[in-house]
């Protein structure tokens, strides 16, 4: 063994204790994500007969069907209602199947044609197909289901119009990511020019705004808008008492009322590294400019805009990265048109108990966050941009 | 009577190498100041000597004994650093008490000490104050008794004064010498103040790119530098390049542009050899003095300081010279033609 | 004219800054049941119906219960990783530092799925202990921040003067830079605690009725229905983020004022 020095030992004992809880609390958890996602041991191992009969030889015969029969047999009712339902997630109408057919399986002969009498759909080999996909211990139907990918007969993929709906509702979290960030960037830039070079009064009293809204809790945030933009709430009053509207405008539960309270919610995250760069920018610069015969807006453009455009990069990229994430703000604020992807796997979760696609779409969200935090380093780098010291806080 | 032994020190980093083959004896109680400018090497040094720095080669022994490996608070040596490094937290009396402390000296024994030392640099007044309630020199001087509250073997001080104005440094400087004096502790010294090295120190070890040019008292490198380094880097100088012949009687003869004199050389070997003239050994009249070696030079210039005047002058053979010339009865004009004369006995050998 | 933009977008993006909470938040002492202006009389009642209906104080007190153990937690993990951090090599430091940080950026939906199978696997249920827990994973990077930049913005030099006195490394350690490094772990745990009374996604997937946090309800009734006790609870959150705010400036002026 190689002889550690002091200081080695001391941090191995200071970071035994943090990295235990990392790994116990974090890091598992997170690996248990990948593992979800083609975990298919709650059908694999309600179906052992089938599961090694297909170990065998795939051909839906009569061994096949006495062993189908078999596991059917030895489940439970209940057993028997959870495996229809998970079979369910896969193609309709299979929880009833397996629900009638299990019920009879003790009347049935185990035999194909027995039981392709007792249900025709039996006889039809795409049925034959999703149950032998779903009794291996590892399954890919949840990316298949995520991706709208399914294998094809020629041993290529296919995608069947209208099973892209979870790549339409990644690109949507992506788009209501895009139009957040864009209207931080615009309503955020004044805001951190005036905290950066304002008067003194301006300077604190645009920090201390931008500060607390920080740090007020975006439930709170949230909270502000949702009454602020219900049908009869104070936005609809204030119009139609200045008569700009005959009848109260649908301003919640649709893109506007989402897009707005994220914006409202992520605008310190933008703020907040725009200021940092713009206070490093010598006011002596745009003095300098106007010194050598340049205007005030084109010496904003040519001098101070451009220097400024690194805090730019860094406020849009922490709000974009932020937003597709978020969850809370859109789920009270949005239709049901308006639901990014952190909906549907908290959905999943909630309310269907679908672990295996709440685990495959946060696999999607957490590949694209990583993506995006990966190409930023690497732009940071190519620009010869120092690390920013914008500590990002608690993300909804 | 040596105690601490540099032998042969090199230091690298990386590919750098910031000391080369240094070696210094210094004796107990001696008061040694490393002097040299900046980037010399005399902060790494005293690093190294301090255990903050490993060396790359050479060994370092306190009365024998081999500390080169020693950790910093393994070796009882104080340290006065350049900020003071005095902890923000604790009060002058808890800076003061934290070396005795780590030593587990007894309480009433760790308030006497505390007084003692306070009492040698006359701060006994801000015993409880925070070093952020405190001047610099008063911080200075915290510094210092903390550095000495333990009794160390060596005290190292790292430009101890580089922080101050001119009058308290020379209050400092005059205060430090007399704290010597009392506790006959080893002191090393690191400034790239001459004055301040040639006022405090019994010797001086003068550094140039990581070498140690030479280590001796204030008087012998004032009058007999061992280097054209020296020489320029202490004092002013005019420095004359020429050759050094002997004649069949032993006697040296140096020959220069424009000069030509007998002196006394020792056992130097003939050959291309510097002259080196302190300018105020340099009188300036109106004609050649006897006796001496005469110059005829131009007047460029002169700055008048009240007691003296320093004339830049010009000599025939188109180099430039400096001489302190008494001020009583005026200057030489600017354009004046005057002899520039020195004995033989102030010049000295260099190189 | 250049004058005229600048003041105008200004003045548009600080009202849509600070406006809608110091225009909703009011309506919380308004005598009606409606959320709407003008206001028909100055009322504490709503606070009442806070204090009386059921969720609302359990699930405040359950909060601050989650909120202080997070913070102790938090310290300790966070704590611990800054300062074994920072006696790590180059590498070392990097790499774990991106460890310790990483559950900022991880989306907390994502989190919540994980730590809901995860922690119910290993059947520790809905209980407090699994909320701590996973805000204690949420506040630790936080802390860890805090800490390490106090740790970085210390001079070494104090670090060499105690060791040239004689002080060993953990004397140096307990004597020098842990009480220079407090106001760190000062900053970290108000971090800490905001983190955790605020959260809201990962507390969806793991708390249980009877460990409902306040968050927890207001987000279940803002689905439900509108009435002004949501204001209320609100206004609460609002004070306590303010609180946080007072005290985390007083932390940095007695830092700086050193
Ligand atoms: N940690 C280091 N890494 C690399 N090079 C160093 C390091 N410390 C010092 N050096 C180099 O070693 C040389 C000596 O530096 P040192 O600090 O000893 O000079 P110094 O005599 O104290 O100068 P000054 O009077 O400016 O303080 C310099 O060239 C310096 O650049
Ligand atoms: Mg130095």
């Amino acid at each position: 063994m190689p002889k550690l020095k002091n200081s080695q030992i001391a941090a191995l004992t200071l970071l035994a204790l943090p990295v235990l809880v990392y790994l116990a609390l974090y890091l598992a958890p997170l690996a248990s994500i990948g593992r979800l996602s083609v975990d298919n041991g709650a059908l694999s191992q309600r179906f052992p007969a089938l599961s090694a009969r297909f170990g065998e030889t795939e051909a839906p015969d009569d061994a096949a069907a006495a062993a189908l029969l078999t596991d059917l047999k030895a489940m439970a009712r209940t057993e028997r209602a959870e495996a229809g339902r998970l079979f369910n997630q896969e193609l309709g109408g299979m929880r009833s199947l397996i629900i009638d057919t299990g019920g009879a399986a003790t009347q049935i002969e185990p035999t194909l044609s027995a039981l392709t009498a007792f249900d025709p759909r039996w006889g039809e080999p795409a049925i034959w197909e999703v149950v032998r996909r779903n009794v291996e211990p590892i399954t890919w139907r949840h990316f298949q289901r995520a991706t709208g990918l399914k294998p094809s007969a020629e041993g290529g993929f296919e995608m069947s119009p209208g099973d892209d709906v979870y790549l339409r509702i990644l690109l949507r979290t992506f788009v209501i990511g895009l139009q957040v960030t864009a209207l931080t960037l615009l309503i955020g830039y004044p805001l951190a020019y005036a905290a950066a070079t304002g008067s003194r009064r301006v300077q604190a009293v645009v920090l201390m705004a931008v500060l607390l809204s920080f740090w007020t809790s975006l439930l709170v945030r949230t909270t502000a808008w949702v009454v602020l933009l219900q049908t009869n709430g104070l936005l609809n009053g204030l119009l139609m008492w200045l008569n700009l509207i005959p009848e109260p405008l649908q301003l919640i539960f649709n893109r506007f009322g989402a897009v707005v309270a994220m914006t409202h919610v992520l605008l310190p995250f933008a703020i907040l590294p725009m200021i940092n760069v713009m206070r490093t920018i010598p006011a002596a610069q745009t003095q300098a400019s106007r010194s050598l015969g340049a205007g005030p807006v084109e010496s904003f453009l040519r001098v101070y805009f451009p220097q400024s455009l690194r805090g730019v990069a860094v406020g849009g990229g922490t709000v974009f990265i932020l937003a597709l994430g978020f969850y809370v703000t859109p789920a009270l604020t949005g239709g049901p048109g308006d639901q990014m992807l952190s909906y549907y796997i908290a959905d999943f979760v909630r309310r269907g108990l679908n672990w295996g696609m709440a685990a495959v779409l946060s696999i999607f969200l957490l590949v694209c966050v990583v993506a995006l935090l990966v190409s930023g380093a690497l732009l940071r780098r190519a620009f010869g941009w120092s690390r920013s010291s914008a500590a990002s806080g608690g993300t909804g | 009577m040596t105690s601490l032994e540099i032998r042969k020190i090199d230091k690298f980093y990386g590919v750098h190498q910031a000391l080369f083959d240094v070696s210094l004896s210094i004796g107990k109680g001696e008061f040694v100041t490393l002097l040299g400018p900046s980037g010399s090497g005399k902060t790494t040094l005293l690093k190294i000597l301090a255990g903050f720095e490993t060396v790359s080669g050479g060994e370092i022994t306190l009365d024998g004994r081999n500390i080169t490996e020693l950790k910093p608070e393994a070796r009882n040596f104080g340290l006065v650093f350049q900020g003071y490094a005095l902890f923000p937290h604790m009060t002058v009396r808890e800076n003061i008490a934290y070396p005795l402390k780590v030593r587990r000296m007894p309480r009433d024994a760790v308030a006497t000490r505390v007084r003692e030392m306070l009492d040698l640099v006359q701060l006994a007044r801000f015993i409880d104050r925070k070093p952020s309630e405190l001047s610099g020199g008063q911080q200075q001087r915290v510094a210092l008794a903390r550095a000495l509250a333990f009794r160390p073997d060596v005290l190292l001080l790292d430009e101890p004064m580089s922080a101050l104005d001119k009058k308290l440094r020379v209050d400092l400087q005059e205060e430090l010498r007399q704290i010597h004096q009392t506790l006959g502790t080893t002191f090393i010294n690191v400034t790239h103040d001459q004055e301040e090295a040639m006022h405090m120190s019994d010797r001086i070890a003068v550094m140039n790119h990581g070498r140690i040019e030479q280590f001796d008292t204030a008087f012998a490198l004032y009058r007999h530098p061992g280097a054209r380094f020296v020489a320029e880097f202490i004092g002013k100088s005019n420095i004359f390049p020429g050759e050094l012949t002997r004649e069949d009687g032993g006697s040296a003869i140096f020959r220069a542009e424009g000069m030509e004199m007998r002196l006394d050389a020792g056992s130097r070997t003939p050959g291309a050899a510097d002259l080196m003239v302190r300018p105020e050994d340099v009188l300036l009249g109106t004609a050649p003095a006897a006796g001496r070696v005469n110059l005829p030079a131009e007047v460029l210039g002169s700055t008048y300081s009240g007691d003296r005047a320093l004339y830049a002058l010009k000599l025939a053979s188109g180099r430039a010279l400096s001489a302190y010339g008494a001020a009583r009865s005026g200057v030489h004009p600017e354009g004046a033609q005057v002899f520039a004369s020195f004995s033989p006995e102030d010049a000295t050998l260099i190189g | 004219m250049s004058k005229v933009v600048y003041w105008v977008s200004l003045s548009f993006a600080f009202f849509f800054l600070a406006a809608p909470l110091l225009i909703v938040l009011p309506l919380a002492f308004n005598d009606s049941s409606f959320l709407t202006y003008p206001m028909e009389g100055f009322t504490f009642r709503w606070f009442g119906v806070f204090f009386d209906t059921p969720p609302w104080l359990s699930s405040l007190a359950n909060s601050f219960k989650v909120a202080l153990g997070t913070t102790l937690a938090a310290l300790l993990i966070g704590g611990l990783a800054a300062m074994g951090v920072m006696l790590l090599g180059r590498w070392g430091r990097i790499v774990m530092s991106a460890l310790f940080v990483s559950p900022l950026v991880i989306p907390s939906v994502v989190l919540g799925v994980a730590m809901a199978y995860a922690f119910g696997r290993a059947g520790w249920g809905g209980g407090y202990l699994s909320l701590v827990f996973a805000h204690t994973i949420l506040a630790a990077p936080l802390v860890f921040l805090a800490v390490t930049t106090s740790l970085m913005g210390l001079d070494p030099e104090l670090d060499r003067a105690a060791a040239s006195m004689g002080a060993s490394r953990w004397r140096r350690f307990h004597t020098v830079t842990l009480p220079l490094a407090m106001p760190g772990f000062a900053t970290g745990a108000l971090f800490a605690f905001i983190t955790s009374f605020d959260e809201v996604v990962v507390a969806l997937f793991l708390s249980t009725p009877q460990t409902q946090t306040l968050p927890i309800t207001l987000f279940s009734s803002l689905r439900d229905r509108l009435e002004p006790t949501i204001v209320v609870v609100a206004l609460l959150l609002s004070i306590v983020s303010c609180l946080f705010i007072l005290a985390l400036n007083r932390l940095q002026r007695r830092g700086a004022g050193r």
